[in-house]
């Protein structure tokens, strides 16, 4: 079970990560087309119109598929003024109740988000602008991104409760603990040999 | 009700609840207990439209801005060349903090990359010229927090989302004062190194020639500022769209100090979205509490229960100081100003203060919550870029730093003109 859980774990990583390059290189596409958009306009004089619009949609749909990164690399803000003074075995607990929270909220807005992007597409509603886009297409791509936050959740939580059920507090630490500053600063220093290995590359 | 939605909160950050968590749990339950109608199903709708909205798109093109000019090598030519300038003063390299703090301010929105960007460059150097490592640190995690208040500046923006406020007026207002904190931020160096010179570290001596031929590193800088922050007054652009050119400025940028690549990029990508999401979703949870505070009537309770405390103005300006400094040493930043902003900036305005002027003393208390204990955003940012040591040394450097916010505050209800008198200029 746990092999299995492990795996699928190992490739909700990846594919988090992926998800959230995707996700800000639509984000960087949206940034291109309102930059062009000025610069035509001013320089031009001719409005290629629509640039905000999409630049939005880039903007709602590349954060909704950065959140499952988030959430598998620990990224999420906690107020650890506490927990860190707590016990292995009750800051476990904490964690697992952390996801469980976070589950809630995520579950509440894509179950109620179906219905937005349902609503849009039996109406066929489109955008209140020029471009008129049919309103479910951008609303589908969004509500795939909550999906995908909603089940690494689940992931993360399955994963947790195993661990838990083990008594192995390590393992609940390393998946779904509030980052320590530790591994921060270790992250950090990788940065900083990355940054290094530009130089040098120079 | 107020009580008990207050105790909740505090319980649910307690227990290391993610922020966003705790403030969508709260919605929930306040909904459970007190709403007459089934609110939460407005998530879906509210998530929706709260994140794609246009203002709001300025956020991670601002954050993306700061990803890109961490990597593009601007700041390690940039506060080389201040240090040139000014490590002949008592604290040395830690003048060249605050006032590369200052001019990174002026190319990003964010305190939180400001510390970092210039933390980066700067902490290698205060161990090996011997500075007090608190103090030090304690520049950095304060200075940073400059970037919020010299334009261009995010949380400015959720101010003027929230208050429908004027953007450029806002950015206007933040220069004058910006530049005051700065000086002040010095003054305290200075005092600080007068009375125990051995933490000023080793002092270096430059050239007149590398003096001034350093300064061609500040082009870059002042060049992002011009386009991200004068294209909004030259009338060419909004700030969403200013915040677009910013970063095809920077992407330029980096190509110029051969430093874009596609690893680079992925990099920035990376970057840009874990802190976008990360922020992202706190709004989204806020916008929903939001929505379900103001619902069952819990805002106009609390909107009643401040106007029935018959406070004067200035009472009233003091309590929201003493509560801004309070919450501040707990809450997340903009999970802060999200939550409490539409209550207090009406509360404020109609008792006479000018929103523009009260935008810029929230955006000082939002610099005073990110250098306080024990949820301070900066002092993270900071210990995270030291390999080790205790967290209590970046609190304890900071502290002095938040007496010179308040001086400012101070100096700001005794002239208003400090924040105002700029945009009055500019009609």
């Amino acid at each position: 079970m746990d092999t299995w859980l492990d795996y699928a774990l190992a490739r909700a990583r990846v594919i988090a990560r992926w998800a959230a390059r995707a996700g800000g290189a639509l984000l960087l596409a949206g940034a291109v087309i309102v930059a062009v958009d000025v610069l035509a306009r001013k320089l031009l004089n001719v409005s290629l119109g629509g640039a905000d619009e999409l630049s939005g949609y880039a903007f709602a749909i590349g954060t909704a598929w950065s959140f499952a990164f988030v959430a598998i690399e620990r990224g999420n803000v906690r107020v650890d003024a506490l927990y860190m003074y707590l016990p292995r075995a009750a800051a476990a607990l904490l964690d697992a109740l952390a996801l469980i929270a976070l589950i809630a909220l995520a579950g509440v807005i894509a179950w109620f988000g179906w219905d937005v992007l349902a609503g849009s597409f039996r109406l066929g509603a489109r955008s209140n602008s020029a471009l008129a886009v049919p309103l479910w297409i951008p609303q589908a791509m969004w509500w795939g991104g909550y999906a995908m936050f909603t089940a690494t959740l689940a992931l993360l939580l399955a994963r947790v409760l195993l661990a838990l059920v083990r008594r192995d507090v390590a393992a609940v630490a390393r998946i779904a603990g509030a980052r320590s500053t530790e591994e921060d600063a270790q992250s950090e220093v990788e940065n900083a040999l990355a940054a290094t290995a530009v130089k040098a590359a120079r | 009700m107020i009580a008990f939605a207050l105790i909740l909160l505090l319980i649910l950050m307690a227990l290391a609840i993610p922020v966003a968590a705790s403030l969508g749990t709260l919605g929930l339950l306040l909904d459970q207990f007190y709403g007459f109608l089934p609110l939460t199903k407005a998530a879906g709708e509210i998530a929706w439209s709260s994140s794609n909205e246009f203002l709001l798109v300025s956020l991670p093109l601002f954050i993306m801005l700061g990803e890109i000019l961490l990597r593009s090598g601007l700041a390690e030519k940039m506060y080389g060349a201040l240090a040139n300038w000014l490590s002949w003063l008592p604290g040395g390299l830690m003048h060249s903090n605050i006032a590369a703090c200052a001019l990174f301010a002026a190319t990003s929105g964010s305190s939180v990359a400001t510390a970092a960007t210039v933390g980066t460059v700067a902490l290698p150097q205060a161990r090996r010229f011997g500075y007090n490592e608190r103090l030090f640190l304690g520049t950095l995690a304060a200075g940073g927090t400059l970037g919020i208040l010299i334009p261009p500046s995010i949380n400015m923006i959720i101010y003027a989302v929230l208050t429908n406020t004027s953007v450029p007026k806002l950015y206007l207002a933040g220069i004058v004062p910006g530049i005051a904190l700065m000086a002040l931020f010095m003054l305290i160096v200075l005092a600080a190194c007068a009375i125990k010179p051995q933490w000023g570290g080793a002092r270096m001596r430059s050239t007149a020639t590398e003096m001034f031929a350093g300064l061609i590193h500040l082009l870059p800088p002042v060049g992002i500022f011009l386009v991200v922050v004068g294209s909004i007054y030259a009338g060419i652009a909004t700030p969403t769209e200013a915040a677009s050119l910013g970063v095809m400025a920077g992407l330029l940028l980096a190509a110029w100090t051969r430093r874009l690549s596609c690893h680079m990029l992925k990099n920035v990508l990376e970057g840009t979205m874990r802190t976008t999401a990360m922020v992202m979703l706190i709004i989204v949870a806020a916008y929903f509490l939001n929505f379900v505070i103001s619902a069952i009537g819990l805002t106009t309770q609390l909107t009643d229960f401040i106007e029935r405390l018959g406070f004067s103005k200035w009472e009233m300006l003091a309590a929201v100081i003493m509560f801004y400094l309070m919450l501040g040493c707990f809450m997340e930043t903009l999970s802060m100003m999200i939550t409490t902003i539409p209550i207090i900036a009406p509360v404020m305005i109609k008792l006479g203060f000018d929103p523009v002027w009260f935008g810029i003393v929230v955006i000082i208390l939002i610099e005073a919550a990110l250098i306080t204990p024990p949820v301070g955003l900066n002092l993270f940012v900071v210990q995270n870029l030291r390999r080790g040591g205790p967290l209590h040394d970046v609190i304890v450097g900071a502290a002095p730093f938040v007496t010179a916010m308040l001086l400012l505050l101070l100096l700001l209800a005794l002239a208003p003109g400090i924040a105002l008198w700029l945009p009055a200029q500019f009609g």
